[in-house]
C-alpha cells in the first residue's frame, strides 16, 4: 500500500468517515464501484453521488463502494508503487467489483473516466475488454448525450436513477446466480427503460428518460457519511424537487430534469429532523435548481427553522432567483448566521433576458437590492454569460451598467462589496441554443475586455471565467463518437483533471482533436443546421424537438415563454403524467 | 456552566484526520448526542471547546484531552456514555472529570513518543550518538530556520531495532514535533530512517 504520510491531504483516500457503510463481500451477490472522475472534495459534495451510494447499499445483496479521482501526487506513487486504483470502503482494487459506474456531470470531467480506468488497470475501450473486466456503467446529466463515450461505457442509465438502479442490478445479480455471461446481462438489459447499451442498441427504438414520479415515495439519504475534512460543500444537502419551471433556454438542467416535481413541506421537515440527529452538521442546505420556486417556501422554512434555530444549525440557500425573493424570507433564513447574496441574471440587458427566456426585470432586479440593502448585506455576487445568442456590444456593456446602477442604491460610499463575474455560454444538448455556436476565442477576448474597460469603480470586482475550457466544453458536449476518439486522445497526451485550471492544456486539446481530423474550434462554435439530425436525437428526454426548435425561433424574435406554473407550453414532458403539469389539473 | 475534560484515545484508523477536521468531527459528534453544549458567541457561533496539544498528521496517540462547556451540570459518566455512543469510530475516550477552570494548553508539560521505524543502520548506536550531541540543530517543520532540538529531549528509551520511545518536552512553551527527531537522527547519524508509526504514548499535565 502508500505511505499516506507522503500525500497532500490523505483523508481523502482513507475512508472510515461517520456512517460509511461498510459490507462483508462474501455475503453479497454483487458489488458495485461508484466512481466520481474528480477529488474526494467534489464528489463528496455532490448530492447524486450520496442518494444512489444509499440506494444500492440499502439493497440486502449489494455492496457499493465510492471511488473518487486521486490527485495527481498520490497518482504518481500509485503507479510508481504499482497500486490499482481501489474503493474507500474497504480498499478494493476497482478490477475485483463486478459494475463499476461513473456519474458524469461534467464534460470536463470525462478524461478523468479514462484515466481512472487505467489507473485501476482496466482497458478503456469496451471492445479490448473480456467477461473479465467489470462491467462499465455511467449516468447522470451528460450522459443525456451518451454518444461521445460510447467506445468506453458498457451501459449508460438515462435520467434519475433511484429506480431503474435497483432493476439493472436485479437483472444482473438473477443472471449471475444463473450462471450468465457479462454479454447475456448487457444483451438482456435493453429491454429496461431508460439504459442504453451501446453494442446492443435497435436504432429503430429510442431510449426514454427515467424519471421518479413521486418524490416523496422514495427514500432520501439522512444519514449520509460525514467527510473529516473540508469538502466543497460540507454541509448536509436536503433536496426539495427537481426540475425546474423556468425554462431558461441556455440551462440543460432545465430540460432534461423536467417536470418539476416537489417533496411534501412535511416530508422534508421529518427529514430535516433526521438529518440533524443523523449527521450533526451546522448547516443544511436547501437543494434544488430554484429553491425560491418551492410551492410552500413559507410553511417549510418554519417548519425546518423550528428544529434548526435552536440547535444553532444555519440554513443556506444556495439557488435564489433574484425576482421573487422576499425580505420577509431572507430575514428568516439569516437569523442564524448571514453570508453574502448571489444573484444571476445571467444577461445585462432586457433585450437578451428576453431571448435566453431569464424572466425577470431590471425594476425587479433593482429591488432584490434595495430588499437586499435593508437587510443589511455588503456583499453581493452578480453571474452573467458572455457570449449569449444574439449578444451584442450593447449587451456587454449592460452588464457593467446593471452592476452600476445596484451599487448607486448601496451608495458609493457604503461598504458594499460587488463581484460581477462572467463565464461563456457553452451550448448544451437538449436546450433550445443546441443549435447555437458558441462565439470564437478572438470575441471571448475582445467581449471579455470590453466589459472590463467599462467596470470603473472599485467596489465592483470583475472576475472571468477562462475562455479555453469553455471551448473544449462546447467541443465536448455537443461531441459524437469521432469527438469521442479525441477524447480518448486527449487523455493519451495526458490531460486530466480539465476542470482545474492547473492541470488544463489547450494545445494537448488542440492536438488530440486536430490528430482526428477535426478543429476544436470549428467543432466548439459550429452552426447546427435545424433540420440536421442530432448524435443525441435517439435519446427521448420527454421535451419534445419541435418543442425546442419553436423555443429556438422565440428566442430569435426576443419572445419570452411563460413558466410551467403560469401556463403549461406543451413541451410534451406531461406524458410522465406527473409533477407541476398536474397541479391544479392544469392539463 | 460546567467544564468536563475527556481524555481520549486517537487511534491509527483516524491519524490521517487532521487536527481542525477533529474539532469538526466532534463538533458534530456533540450535536449528534443532543448534548447542552455552550456556544461562544458572536456572528459564527461554535461549541466551546479547548483541546490538550494538536496531533501532528499521521501520529495516532494514547493520550488526548479536551476540555468541552456544557450548559448542563451533567453527571461525567452521562456526558461520556452519551458523547462516546455518537463519536466515529477511531476516537475512544477514556475518562471524565469536572475541571473548575481550564487552563489545558499552558499545563501541558512534556510528551513520550512511541516510534516505529524502518532503518539501514544501528538504530541503539545512532539514538547514544544523538543524545550525546552539544547541540541538535534541525530545519523547522515550516521551514522557517534551524532549531536546536536538545534542550528539548529528556529521554530516549531503545526497544529493538524498530521501535523506541522519547520522553520529551511539549507544549506551548517549546514543543519537540517527533518527526523533528527523525529528521535530526539522519542528519546526524548518516543512517535512513524510514517512519512506520508514531504514536503519542502520553501527554503529561501539570496538577492544578
Amino acid at each position: 500500500m502508500i505511505d499516506l504520510i507522503n500525500v497532500e491531504k490523505p483523508a481523502r483516500y482513507t475512508g472510515g468517515e461517520f456512517n460509511e457503510i461498510v459490507k462483508d463481500h462474501d455475503k453479497m451477490q454483487s458489488s458495485y464501484a461508484f466512481c466520481f472522475p474528480d477529488i474526494y472534495e467534489v464528489g463528496m459534495s455532490h448530492l447524486g453521488m450520496r442518494i444512489l451510494y444509499h440506494v444500492i447499499n440499502r439493497r440486502k445483496t449489494t455492496v457499493c463502494e465510492r471511488v473518487f479521482a486521486p490527485w495527481t501526487d498520490m497518482e504518481q506513487l500509485m503507479r510508481a508503487n504499482k497500486v490499482p486504483l481501489f474503493s474507500l470502503e474497504t480498499k478494493k482494487p476497482l478490477k475485483e467489483f463486478d459494475i463499476v459506474g461513473f456519474t458524469l456531470q461534467y464534460e470536463m470531467s470525462y478524461t478523468n473516466v479514462l484515466n481512472m480506468l487505467d489507473l485501476a488497470d482496466i482497458p478503456i475501450r469496451r471492445s479490448i475488454r473480456t467477461d473479465e473486466h467489470p462491467i462499465i456503467m455511467a449516468g447522470g446529466p451528460c450522459a443525456a448525450n451518451p454518444v461521445t463515450l460510447e467506445d468506453v461505457i458498457d451501459i449508460f442509465l438515462i435520467g434519475e436513477g433511484e429506480e431503474v438502479m435497483n432493476e439493472v442490478l436485479d437483472l444482473y445479480e438473477d443472471g449471475k446466480s444463473a450462471g450468465q455471461s457479462k454479454e447475456d446481462f448487457l444483451k438482456e438489459s435493453v429491454k429496461i427503460e431508460g439504459v442504453y447499451v451501446p453494442k446492443y442498441h435497435d436504432f429503430d427504438k429510442k431510449v426514454i428518460k427515467r424519471i421518479i414520479k413521486n418524490l416523496d415515495s422514495v427514500s432520501f439519504p439522512t444519514d449520509s457519511i460525514v467527510p473529516y475534512m473540508n469538502i466543497v460543500h460540507d454541509r448536509a444537502s436536503l433536496e426539495l424537487f427537481r426540475g425546474c419551471i423556468r425554462g431558461c433556454r441556455f440551462c440543460q438542467a432545465g430540460y432534461i430534469y423536467r417536470p418539476v416535481r416537489e417533496k411534501k413541506a412535511s416530508t422534508l421537515i421529518e427529514q430535516t429532523k433526521r438529518i440533524l440527529a443523523d449527521t450533526g452538521y451546522n448547516e443544511i442546505g436547501m437543494v434544488s435548481l430554484s429553491t425560491s420556486d418551492y410551492t410552500d417556501l413559507k410553511t417549510l422554512c418554519d417548519g425546518m427553522l423550528e428544529h434548526t434555530e435552536k440547535r444553532m444549525v444555519n440554513l443556506s440557500v444556495p439557488s435564489m432567483r433574484i425576482d421573487n425573493f422576499s425580505i420577509e424570507l431572507m430575514n428568516r433564513i439569516q437569523k442564524v448566521r448571514k453570508s453574502g447574496l448571489t444573484f444571476a441574471p445571467e444577461a445585462g440587458s432586457q433585450r437578451l433576458r428576453d431571448v435566453i427566456n431569464k424572466n425577470i426585470t431590471e425594476e425587479e432586479i433593482l429591488t432584490s437590492a434595495k430588499i437586499a440593502k435593508s437587510g443589511g448585506y455588503d456583499n453581493i455576487k452578480l453571474y452573467f454569460m458572455l457570449g449569449l445568442p444574439t449578444e451584442t456590444d450593447e449587451d456587454v456593456i449592460a452588464i457593467a451598467e446593471l452592476a452600476g446602477k445596484i451599487l448607486d442604491i448601496f451608495g458609493r460610499k457604503s461598504r458594499i462589496n460587488i463581484t460581477v463575474s462572467t463565464s461563456f455560454f457553452v451550448p448544451k444538448p437538449f436546450t433550445p441554443f443546441q443549435w447555437c455556436p458558441q462565439i470564437t476565442v478572438e470575441e471571448m477576448i475582445r467581449r471579455q475586455r470590453l466589459l472590463r474597460s467599462h467596470i470603473k469603480e472599485k467596489k465592483i470586482k470583475y472576475n472571468w471565467h477562462d475562455f479555453n475550457t469553455s471551448v473544449v466544453e462546447s467541443a465536448i458536449s455537443r461531441g459524437d463518437r469521432q469527438v469521442g476518439q479525441a477524447i480518448i486522445k486527449a487523455w493519451e497526451k495526458g490531460c486530466k483533471f480539465d476542470s482545474w485550471n492547473e492541470l488544463f492544456d489547450m494545445e494537448k486539446w488542440e492536438q488530440a482533436f486536430s490528430e482526428c481530423s477535426l478543429d476544436i474550434y470549428e467543432c466548439a462554435s459550429k452552426q447546427i443546421a435545424l433540420d440536421e439530425e442530432l448524435p443525441w436525437d435517439f435519446i427521448d428526454i420527454g421535451v419534445k424537438k419541435s418543442f425546442l426548435k419553436n423555443e429556438y425561433q422565440k428566442a430569435l424574435r426576443e419572445e419570452t415563454t411563460e413558466n410551467c406554473r403560469e401556463h403549461c407550453n406543451n413541451c410534451g414532458i406531461a406524458k410522465y403524467r406527473c409533477g407541476v403539469c398536474f397541479e391544479d389539473n392544469k392539463i | 456552566m460546567k467544564i468536563i475534560r475527556f481524555k481520549f484515545r486517537k487511534t491509527e484508523k483516524v491519524k490521517y484526520v487532521a487536527h481542525v477536521d477533529m474539532i469538526n468531527a466532534f463538533s458534530r459528534a456533540l450535536r449528534r448526542a443532543e448534548l447542552d453544549v455552550y456556544y461562544t458567541r458572536g456572528f459564527n457561533p461554535s461549541i466551546r471547546m479547548v483541546f490538550a496539544l494538536p496531533l501532528p498528521v499521521g501520529v495516532s496517540s494514547d493520550s488526548e484531552y479536551v476540555d468541552i462547556w456544557f450548559n448542563t451540570e451533567y453527571e461525567c459518566r452521562y456526558a461520556l456514555n452519551k458523547f462516546s455512543q455518537a463519536l466515529p469510530d477511531g476516537f475512544e475516550l477514556l475518562e471524565a472529570y469536572t475541571i473548575e477552570k481550564s487552563t489545558l494548553m499552558e499545563d501541558v508539560g512534556s510528551a513520550i513518543y512511541g516510534f516505529r521505524v524502518n532503518c539501514n543502520g544501528n538504530l541503539k548506536k545512532a539514538l547514544d550518538k544523538l543524545i550525546s550531541l552539544d547541540s541538535i540543530e534541525v530545519e523547522k517543520s515550516n521551514k522557517k530556520g534551524l532549531v536546536n532540538i536538545l534542550p528539548y529531549l529528556y529521554k530516549i528509551d531503545y526497544y529493538d531495532e524498530n521501535r523506541f520511545t522519547v520522553l520529551c518536552k511539549a507544549g506551548a512553551k517549546g514543543n519537540l514535533h517527533p518527526r523533528l527527531l527523525l529528521k535530526a537522527l539522519e542528519k546526524y547519524t548518516g543512517i535512513q530512517v524510514e517512519e512506520l508509526s508514531i504514536n503519542r504514548n502520553k501527554l503529561f499535565l501539570k496538577v492544578q
